[in-house]
């Protein structure tokens, strides 16, 4: 009796796991198999035959000065990303949580979490109507404040562009990380911070001295998203660039994406793809020890 | 006292400006959805004189947005409702049918979650391809599902395990089996998991571009951010048919999220704090 339960249930968990295994198998895990696997061929995505080439895609996609080129965008990119989505976030989230008035906060969150429910495409398409040389907002704002000397045409700007499409991004990300830092700051004891009032500690040593330190474990988790964020620059790059002018805002997805469809070369955009993956996991999973070994210290 | 007050009016002031900066463009691209391109570039944010359908009429029939928003409406739907039907049994029997052994399974969705999709898009597109789910919505649809289920178990996975087990032995004692417990029992109480779980995948779903851009290639087929992002390309000309074809892509999010905006918090800071 007591076995046939067993087994039976240990049936029902499976068929309630399988749908979801199964997904995840197909769709993800195959790709990622297949990913390694075209790594290691020369192959145009059209020829019914593939040639084997072991590490030389690696070798090419690590000496090609484009690919570098657009792993140190990348690099910028994430910077940027962590700068002004992750920094304007947090800071705007320990001002919004001094806000004595409740309903206010929650308007507030609520405002600036509205461009992260928006389509990529769509925060693609306004910026850049927002940065258009002629129609565009920014530079009529400038022209309008006397600033004319000041327009540019942004995306069209090879010095431009790469910050002209993070700040955009930015823009779409930084509702998000506020509103898990506000959560965050909400759930610090209140106590804490009247203490220190008391104590003479003006707003930004109490945020400097109890805020941010409280806030250890989800700035640490924000860091490892933002990273992770930050490689899916693709959409918002695609949408405004793709990539141009002159390769200036090519990410290291936008260079695969380019390497595959517009140059028919399927081994160095696998492995160009597989490089970022690597770092990624390597990345986020050190991360993750050093801050488990730092909290285990503490 | 005083100085405290006027600090805390200073900083309302400072905020609601920073609140009211970061809409900007959203109101922007809702004012010159209206608009003509002189009155775009004469009057940027003064509200439209005369409020011009006429940009609506044109992206949806000539721009073919009609076809879009049904394709991206049913695909969002389809999505949200396979999304919900395949992570609420998941995340039930990690929450309270499993012990410890399976915690392993649990945590290879979790380490799902941390691979970049960016990263494999070309060999996604090349498997998709072999399996003929290339220039396809069902295609389109199922991974679109799958890249949803690893945080959508996590939700319903931590609500489940915060149900109290006496719910479940009172149940079993009156004879109940374990699906008739999840089916009869936890599920009814697991509304705001449901909630939560399917706001983040219609909006997931609704706004999603680079696997449309990489999966869908047919005129018909496409979705409402791909098409707009043509549309961009195409009719640079005319620049309140564009705004229009944004506030058409922008209104379904939006609802979502004025209505359950509190469901889609709490699941962000649960996926995220646990």
């Amino acid at each position: 009796m007591r076995t046939r339960t067993g087994s039976s249930r240990t049936a029902l968990i499976a068929l309630m796991l399988l749908p979801s295994l199964l997904l995840l198998a197909v769709f993800l895990f195959l790709p990622l198999l297949r990913g390694i696997q075209l790594s290691f061929y020369t192959w145009d995505g059209v020829a019914p035959v593939m040639h084997r080439a072991w590490l030389d895609n690696y070798a090419r996609v690590w000496s090609d000065p484009a690919f570098l080129q657009a792993l140190s965008r990348t690099v910028i990119w994430w910077a940027m990303h962590l700068g002004l989505a992750v920094g304007g976030g947090l800071l705007l989230a320990a001002l919004i949580s001094e806000i004595r008035w409740r309903r206010a906060q929650t308007l507030f969150r609520s405002m600036v979490f509205v461009p992260h429910i928006m389509s990529l495409a769509v925060v693609g398409v306004i910026w850049s109507q927002l940065y258009h040389p002629t129609i565009g907002l920014l530079n009529g704002f400038l022209g309008a404040i006397g600033l004319d000397n000041l327009a540019e045409p942004w995306l069209g700007s090879t010095a431009l562009a790469l910050p002209a499409v993070g700040v955009a991004s930015a823009w779409q990300a930084y509702g998000f990380y506020l509103v898990i830092f506000l959560a965050a700051i909400q759930a610090v004891d209140p106590a804490l911070h009247e203490a220190a009032a008391i104590d003479g500690a003006g707003p930004w040593q109490r945020f400097r001295n109890i805020t941010v330190p409280s806030l250890h474990n989800a700035i640490s988790l924000v860091v490892v998203l933002a990273f992770i964020n930050a490689l899916k620059g693709f959409g918002t790059v695609w949408s405004m660039t793709e990539g141009g002018p002159d390769r200036s805002t090519e990410l290291v997805a936008v260079y695969a994406y380019r390497q595959a469809f517009s140059l028919g070369d399927i081994g160095t955009a696998s492995a160009a793809g597989l490089s970022i993956a690597v770092i990624a996991v390597v990345i986020t999973v050190g991360f993750n020890r050093w801050r488990d070994r730092a909290a285990v210290g503490r | 006292m005083r100085t405290v007050t006027r600090w805390h009016h200073t900083l309302v002031v400072l905020v609601a400006v920073i609140a009211g900066a970061t809409m900007v463009p959203v109101v922007w691209a809702a004012f010159s959805a209206f608009k003509n391109d002189t009155e775009i570039f004469g009057e940027p944010l003064g509200l439209p004189g005369h409020w011009r359908w006429e940009n609506f009429r044109t992206v949806w029939t000539s721009g073919n947005f009609s076809t879009y928003f049904v394709n991206s409406a049913v695909i969002a739907i389809a999505v949200t409702a396979l999304t919900v039907a395949v992570t609420c049994p998941a995340g039930y029997a990690f929450g309270k049918l499993t012990t410890g052994r399976s915690n392993g399974i649990f945590y290879a969705y979790l380490l799902v979650m941390t691979l970049p999709g960016e990263a494999i898009m070309v060999p996604t597109f090349y498997q998709l391809r072999e399996m003929s789910l290339v220039d396809s919505r069902v295609g389109l649809g199922l991974i679109l599902v799958a890249g949803a289920v690893p945080l959508g178990v996590f939700i319903a996975r931590n609500f489940f395990r915060d149900l109290p087990n006496e719910l479940i032995e009172s149940a079993r004692v009156d004879g109940a089996g374990d699906w008739r417990i999840f089916r009869s029992v936890m599920l009814p109480l697991a509304k705001p998991a449901v909630l939560a779980v399917g706001v983040f995948s219609f909006l997931g779903a609704w706004n999603e571009y680079q696997l449309a851009l990489l999966l869908l290639f047919s005129q018909e087929k496409r979705t409402i951010p791909l098409g707009l992002v043509q549309f961009q390309g195409q009719y640079s000309a005319d620049s309140g048919a564009l705004f229009a074809g944004i506030v058409l892509a922008m209104i379904p999010s939006i609802l979502v999220y004025v209505v359950l905006q509190r469901s889609f918090t709490r699941g962000l800071v649960a996926g995220a704090l646990r």
